[in-house]
């Protein structure tokens, strides 16, 4: 008793004046008007906050085997395939994955003694991050067997993009004559691809 | 031979879709889809003057202005030595504004003009009130496990990838509410005596298409000197976060570069220093007033 009597004077004697000095809050002087919403129209559109495709150029390497096909006059063989090329990967609209045309240039080594320029545009599907899908003919134009050679190349690439780059693989059909020869050949190559422009970031 | 309801249709999906035409300004203000007018401004589409002035006669900000009393202030804080009188105004600010539909909103106060005012804060209250303020204390930290993590990285490649050691961090750990009560009792006294400072968002409607409103309270010390004017700088950000057809919505501390920013300014002058208690009480009285209405009022033309 005596103890809780002693605490109990003492909280007094720290509380009260304590209690005294605590300062009042300082009302506000005006009442606080209605909010009012404004509201969206229903069925808004959705365009600028989509993301912007890629729209630019780069550089796309593949190497890969080519498998001839044994028509003609070649019996069925392989060969190792390399290609540099510069693209254009120039995706248009908004969206995750929208339509794109697919310009590519460059060179082409085949075996041991072909060397080809190439060029060609084609459609393509897509994507910002993700699967892109492209069909790209190229015709080619260049030196096989110590000979003018001139062919078509039709790619098929599955290119998984990730903004700047991308990593997939292509599958082609090529067919290349020179003097007597007629070659037909389909690639299964791996490629990279790297590309600066537009739309990289969203 | 075609007709021309067969064909529109084709050249809007073929233009949409291909050649990526989006829809006017006047469209979107027009439906207030303001994420959507935002973010035009971003992709260098949007006219940004009308956009941006469109969007804050939609967010219509309410302001009050008051200057609390000296016997307010003393009778709120009665221990503050009697030389506070005088020399400061306590200047309060409030902003209350509509809900818009926006994704975020940021707005920030603060005085313009050419007399001496800052915010109120407890560094400041205790200047004035000549008291002394208490330390800050410094904590440091140390690395140990991110330097082990790192050793044996360094180790397990032989040398080939080396992150750097870190050295011990110190952090700056302002005093406590307790040491400025225990310290500076007027300060602090003045300090609790006001509503406390910051902005509060509120919102409402569905979480992907919100509509978004704010309040702000802010008090500031205007220095009693010279004959110079003071003026209210209020900033505004609109914040829209561009989503995708096919990917989650991201936050906006997630990546900058998926939130679309919008910012104004608005300036709104309030007197000269010395009539300053008599013109807010004109001007607001005990009612919000419309920062529009202030222009209008004023003869300043809305270009905001």
């Amino acid at each position: 008793m005596r103890i809780g009597a002693l605490v109990a004077t003492t909280l007094l004697f720290v509380c009260v004046p304590a209690a005294a000095t605590e300062p009042q809050a300082i009302p506000g002087a005006a009442p606080v008007p209605p909010v009012k919403v404004i509201a969206e129209s229903p069925g808004g559109p959705y365009y600028y906050r989509d993301v912007r495709p890629v729209f630019g150029g780069g550089v796309r390497l593949t190497s890969g085997l080519d498998v001839r096909l044994g028509i003609g006059d070649e019996s069925t063989k392989v060969a190792y395939g390399l290609d540099v090329l510069a693209v254009g990967r120039l995706g248009f609209g908004r969206g995750a994955k929208v339509l794109a045309v697919w310009p590519e240039a460059g060179y082409s080594f085949v075996g041991s003694d072909w060397h080809l320029l190439g060029a060609g545009v084609g459609p393509a599907l897509q994507a910002r991050e993700g699967l892109s899908f492209g069909l790209v003919p190229r015709v080619l134009y260049g030196v096989a067997g110590g000979r003018e050679a001139k062919g078509l190349r039709t790619c098929a690439i599955i290119d998984f993009s990730f903004g700047q780059g991308g990593l997939g693989f292509e599958v082609a059909h090529q067919y290349v004559a020179w003097g007597d020869h007629h070659i037909h050949e389909i690639r299964f190559a791996l490629e990279s691809a790297v590309v600066w422009g537009q739309g990289e970031k969203p | 031979m075609n007709h021309p309801a067969r064909v529109l249709p084709v050249i809007g999906v073929f233009c949409v879709e291909f050649l990526g035409c989006g829809p006017s300004s006047q469209q979107l203000l027009a439906g207030n889809h303001f994420r959507e007018a935002a973010c035009s401004i971003t992709e260098g589409e949007g006219d940004a003057q009308e956009i941006s002035v469109a969007i804050t006669r939609a967010l219509d900000p309410q302001l009050h202005v008051d200057v609390v009393a000296d016997d307010t202030v003393m009778a709120a804080a009665p221990q503050a030595p009697p030389e506070v009188r005088g020399r400061v105004l306590f200047v309060r600010v409030r902003v209350v504004t509509n809900e818009i539909p926006v994704d975020h909103l940021g707005l920030s106060l603060d005085t313009a003009g050419d007399v001496p005012a800052h915010p109120m804060e407890l560094d400041a209250l205790a200047k004035l009130t000549g008291e002394q303020a208490p330390p800050s204390h410094t904590s440091t930290e140390t690395h140990y496990i991110q330097n082990a993590v790192s050793g044996a990285i360094s180790i397990f490649t032989l040398g080939l990838i080396d992150p750097a050691q870190r050295g011990p961090t110190t952090h700056v750990v302002p005093p406590l509410p307790l040491e400025w009560k225990l310290t500076a009792p007027n300060a602090y006294g003045l300090y609790s005596a006001f509503s406390g400072s910051g902005c509060e968002e509120h919102r409402g409607g569905p979480e992907d298409a919100p509509h978004v409103g704010m309040s702000c309270d802010a008090t500031f010390m205007v220095e009693r000197v010279g004959s110079g004017s003071l003026a209210l700088d209020m900033g505004v950000e609109y914040q829209a976060l561009r989503l995708s057809r096919t990917q989650e919505m991201r936050s906006v501390g997630d990546d900058s570069s998926w939130t679309c920013r919008l910012k104004t300014r608005l300036h709104v002058p309030l007197g000269p220093v010395g009539d300053l208690s008599k013109a807010t009480s004109a001007t607001f009285g005990p009612r919000f007033r419309a920062v529009r209405e202030l222009d209008e009022a004023a003869g300043r033309e809305v270009t905001r």
